[in-house]
């Protein structure tokens, strides 16, 4: 089958049914919807009738992204896999024209791209970008591959990692790397061969600490020592956060109960920190709620990834799924401070901007790509999915 | 599940990683929500309340005559969160300056408040402020409740009620400047502090009451907590004996002492002898004239607020003791008529087994009598009544009148010593010294307690200053009888002939009664480091009432090291007593006349007045604390 227009049925995932797909699109409605809910309660304290000034852009841009969703959903995959390499070198055009005004016009810290009433960050759009580009590089690479095979996809991980990280925006770009893993590990590549990347990274990496900016080493310092005296003032987030969720106990202080958001204690509190917000008014509940809701909507991505028998979608699946996971535990451990500071939203949670659209794009072409399964022949007989090759 | 197709294992294995992760962030949630939850509660409960301090506004310091000396007065500091003036926080900080800047311009304008600098230099600094996302600036203060009411009009009118912060204070004032300031003392709670501020202090003080209120992330009050703080309680007010217009006629009358003598120090004190009221005290240098209250004490006048002498002074009496020594040889029933100084001359040797004394007279007289030696002032005739009454009868004359022994003066005061003292021996010659006055240190106070048993009839008084704390009255009954009515009436003629006699030009109308004193001061002599009797430092004292017959007012008043000829204390001491006296109790003069009648009325009135009058006062005064109008979500600064 390769027609354009998928047939509208939803994705077979795990087992061969269709029940991950469901629970996968039930939870991305639920998630969404207790986005909308906190963003409320973090920007406004309920002192409004819900959708307050704050929510109502929240809202439009959340409807605004599933509509990218459903663009994603009709568009053929391979319209995609032809234009992996103009996409990526417009991300990296993209990227190198914010470190052009980075170096040569001297903004400072900038990760935004205005255009007209749109702020583009570039580096959100970039990690969709390599993923796309990694699984057309990779889809051909079996068991053996070469060196050109090995030392490719680095670069193309390489590149747009040190222009995100020297933006500096060390957390987005950090997202990159367990994509890459994961999607090595998809295409093939042996335990022994991630093991000796993984090593070289390990090795390589703390000579990074002399690059970071000194707002970074403070977040590890807090990291490390949330209370330490040296590093109060700059752990404020991180003490308030954990404090938020730890005070909201089993059962939660109740919607719009919550004091550290609504008085304004918790910076970034609609934002980056909303799960705290979450903790601190649904309590355990909540954030055990929360938690699964994510996990098994990833579990699901994976399940269709599982199913896709067609390399370059199954690839494209791992690399958004492992992207989307990667950046929602993160968060969710820098918000419980088991992590630094990295700036990374929650996917679907958060108010959105760049990241709401890429997430729901991403979830678009991973419902677009599960909904193309590929007839080919096997000894065995006709069945969906196999590969090609 | 099916094992066709490839890397089945690897499908299941990418999801590893996320699960053990998810694991991970479970334990983590449960460890921070319900095994440390409650630590947590603990920590938001204490970030989320603070405790604001109320002040129990200070109680006043009011005399018998109703004049406040001491008060607290209330302002409010005006601080500005130039933050939230001009707009919402989101909008851009170049379309917030400009509106900050002309509700400024309105707030200096058309509202009362007192800015703290130039204008202009706080409008810029609230500019830096607003760029610098800071939250509080102070600009001024509000000095009355008036414009406290209208500004809080004007900050609702003008739509920036929660731009404003209004903080209650409350300063010290002194109306009356330094008047009675010795007595007033500075406030603090320092040992070098004298006075009813201090020694006072916790009636004055109150108690702090606390308020638990609700702050938001800029720990900014937004309402006040539910869980009940504590109230405030206002302190007392102090009611003390001093009589302000006695006070400021004593406070000229010694100052020109002061001047004309060019003393090294005067005291002076006025009192009812019949209760021990003390009605004036004041020491120069020491104290200033009735300033004008600038709002602050300056450091010149925290220095005034010293001691003054009357109570802090142990010095030796002299002559001023003769009269109380003859209280007591009438006591035991001496024959007046005795005559204590036989032969003429100025000295007299007295033999003290082996030793020799020699005492001598300052001015020459013939053979006196008991009487004639106290009106005369004769060393050598107290001497010989000193011998008449042995040790026995010289320390019943001590403990009688319990010199050298603390007043219980509600101040501190100094004790004195006494020759019956434990570590002091009594020689031979100490019955000799004490008899006119050497060989002990007393108070100034102890003596004028002294004189005023003889004053009153017979009877022991307390020397006080405080006639009330708050509702109670600290009644000062007269005490025991210490000496018999025949022995009081014998003593005040001796005593009123000392003055009979002493009058030269002046004019006596008001049947003053006395005795004055003149003693050597013991210094130290710089080159052979000796201490002894300086022959040329001399401490005139006077000690009078009057009338003698029925006294209103008791005075001392002792100059010390005066300059030029004159150094006695009559010739000193008396005149000043005398005028100052004749002014109170002359009933021509009605500016005196209400403080004479309450004196007159005595103890079962005294404080009465005084009293009444802080109430009616206290009435019409502002009141203390704002209402809290905050409610449930408003994020006020109530006050």
């Amino acid at each position: 089958m390769s027609s354009n227009f998928p047939r509208l049925a939803l994705p077979r995932g795990w087992g061969g049914t269709r029940l991950p797909s469901i629970t996968m699109l039930t939870f991305l409605i639920a998630l969404l919807a207790i986005g909308s809910i906190f963003v409320h309660s973090a920007s406004t304290g309920g002192e409004v009738p819900f959708p307050g000034p704050l929510t109502r852009l929240h809202l439009f841009r959340v409807v605004f992204g599933c509509g990218f969703l459903l663009v994603f959903v009709l568009v053929h995959y391979r319209i995609l896999e032809d234009l992996c390499t103009p996409l990526y070198l417009f991300g990296l055009g993209l990227l190198g024209y914010l470190l052009f005004k980075k170096f040569f016009l001297g903004v400072g810290i900038e990760r935004w791209l205005r255009f007209g009433f749109v702020n583009l960050q570039p580096g959100e759009v970039i990690k969709l970008c390599t993923v796309l580009m990694l699984a057309k590089v990779l889809k051909p690479v079996g068991r053996n591959p070469g060196a050109v095979d090995r030392a490719l996809p680095l670069v193309l991980v390489g590149v747009p990692f040190a222009m995100v990280a020297v933006q500096p925006d060390l957390g987005t770009a950090l997202v990159l790397v367990p994509i890459l893993f994961a999607m090595l590990w998809t295409s093939g590549a042996s335990l022994g061969r991630l093991a000796r990347l993984a090593l070289t990274g390990l090795v390589i990496a703390p000579l990074g600490w002399f690059f970071l900016a000194e707002y970074q080493v403070r977040r590890v310092l807090v990291f490390l020592d949330p209370y330490g005296s040296e590093v109060r003032e700059a752990s404020y987030q991180i003490r308030h956060s954990m404090t938020a969720i730890g005070s909201g106990g089993l059962e939660g202080a109740g919607l719009y109960r919550g004091t550290q958001n609504t008085l304004e204690y918790l910076p970034e509190d609609h934002n980056d920190f909303i799960f705290a917000v979450i903790g601190e008014e649904w309590g355990l509940i909540g954030t055990l709620g929360v938690l699964l809701i994510f996990v098994l909507l990833f579990l699901s991505c994976y399940g269709i990834a599982y199913r896709t028998r067609e390399p370059f979608g199954r690839l494209v699946v791992v690399g958004i799924t492992t992207q989307l996971a990667f950046q929602t535990l993160v968060n969710l451990a820098m918000t419980t401070g088991i992590a630094p500071v990295t700036g990374l939203p929650l996917p679907f949670v958060s108010f959105g901007g760049s990241a709401l659209f890429v997430s729901l794009a991403s979830i678009g072409i991973v419902l677009g790509i599960g909904m193309r399964p590929v007839r080919i022949m096997t000894p065995d007989g006709l069945t969906d999915g196999t590969s090609v090759r | 599940m099916s094992k066709r197709g490839f890397r089945l294992s690897y499908g299941a294995s990418v999801t590893i990683p996320l699960q053990l992760i998810l694991v991970l962030l479970l334990m983590r949630c449960f460890q921070l929500q319900v095994l440390e939850g409650a630590r947590y509660s603990r920590q938001q409960t204490a970030s989320t309340t603070a405790s604001d301090r109320l002040e129990g506004s200070r109680g006043r310091i009011v005399t018998r005559d109703g004049v406040v000396l001491a008060q607290d007065v209330p302002y409010w500091k005006v601080a500005i969160d130039p933050t939230t003036a001009g707009g919402r926080l989101r909008d851009p900080i170049a379309k917030r300056e400009p509106r900050l800047r002309q509700l400024l311009r309105r707030a200096f304008a058309e509202t009362k408040l007192v800015p703290r600098a130039n204008e202009a230099l706080l409008e810029r600094q609230a500019i830096r402020r607003l760029r610098d996302g800071k939250y509080f600036y102070f600009l001024g203060t509000i000095e009355s409740i008036e414009d406290y009411d209208d500004f809080v009009a004007w900050k609702a009118a003008s739509g920036s009620r929660r731009v404003f912060t209004l903080e209650e204070r409350s300063r010290r004032e002194y109306p009356r400047g330094d008047l009675a300031s010795q007595i007033v003392g500075p406030r603090g709670s320092f040992q070098e502090y004298w006075g009813i501020e201090t020694w006072l202090n916790r009636s004055l003080h109150g108690r702090d009451g606390l308020r638990r209120v609700d702050i938001d992330g800029r720990r900014k009050p937004y309402h006040t907590a539910a869980s009940a703080g504590v109230e405030a309680r206002p302190g007392d007010d102090v009611v003390i004996t001093i009589d302000s217009r006695i006070q400021r006629l004593l406070e000229t009358r010694v100052q020109s002492v002061y001047e004309k003598f060019k003393a090294r120090a005067v005291s002076a004190v006025i009192v009812d002898p019949h209760t021990g009221s003390i009605l004036a005290i004041v020491s120069a240098p020491g104290f200033g004239t009735e300033d004008e209250w600038t709002g602050q004490l300056t450091d010149e006048q925290l220095r005034r607020r010293s001691a003054p002498q009357i109570t802090q002074l142990a010095y030796e009496p002299g002559s001023t003791i003769k009269g109380l020594i003859l209280c007591e040889a009438i006591t035991r029933g001496v024959d007046r008529d005795m005559i204590v100084k036989p032969e003429e001359g100025r000295s007299h040797v007295f033999k003290l087994g082996r030793q020799r004394r020699v005492i001598t007279d300052v001015s020459y007289k013939g053979p006196l009598t008991v009487d004639e030696s106290v009106i005369y002032s004769s060393n050598i005739g107290m001497a010989k009544l000193g011998q008449w009454l042995g040790r026995e009868g010289l320390a019943s004359c001590l403990r009688r009148f319990e010199l050298g022994q603390r007043t219980g003066f509600e101040l501190p005061e100094e004790g004195g010593v006494t020759p019956l003292a434990k570590n002091r021996k009594w020689r031979p010659g100490t019955t000799l010294s004490v008899a006119f006055g050497y060989e002990l240190l007393v108070t100034p106070l102890q003596m004028v307690k002294a004189y005023c048993a003889i004053a009153n009839g017979g009877y022991r008084v307390q020397p006080h200053v405080v006639a009330a704390v708050g509702d109670s009255d600290r009644r000062h009954r007269a005490g025991e009888r210490i000496l018999r009515p025949d022995v009081v009436r014998e003593v005040k003629k001796v005593l009123r002939k000392v003055v009979e006699v002493g009058l030269k030009e002046e004019v006596d109308t008001i049947n003053l009664a006395g005795k004055t004193g003149t003693a050597k001061k013991i210094t130290r002599d710089p080159v052979t480091g000796k201490a002894g009797y300086d022959g040329s430092k001399y401490r005139g004292s006077f000690i009078g009432f009057a009338p003698v017959d029925n006294p209103r007012f008791l005075m001392m008043m002792i100059v010390d090291e005066p300059q030029g000829e004159k150094y006695y204390g009559g010739a000193v001491a008396r005149p000043a007593v005398l005028r100052t006296l004749t002014d109170l109790l002359d009933t021509d003069q009605g500016f005196f006349q209400a403080a004479v009648e309450r004196s007159v009325r005595g103890s079962q009135s005294r404080s009465d007045e005084a009293t009444e009058s802080s109430k009616s006062r206290s009435s019409d005064a502002p009141p203390e604390r704002r209402p809290d109008r905050g409610d449930g979500r408003e994020r006020e600064r109530v006050r």
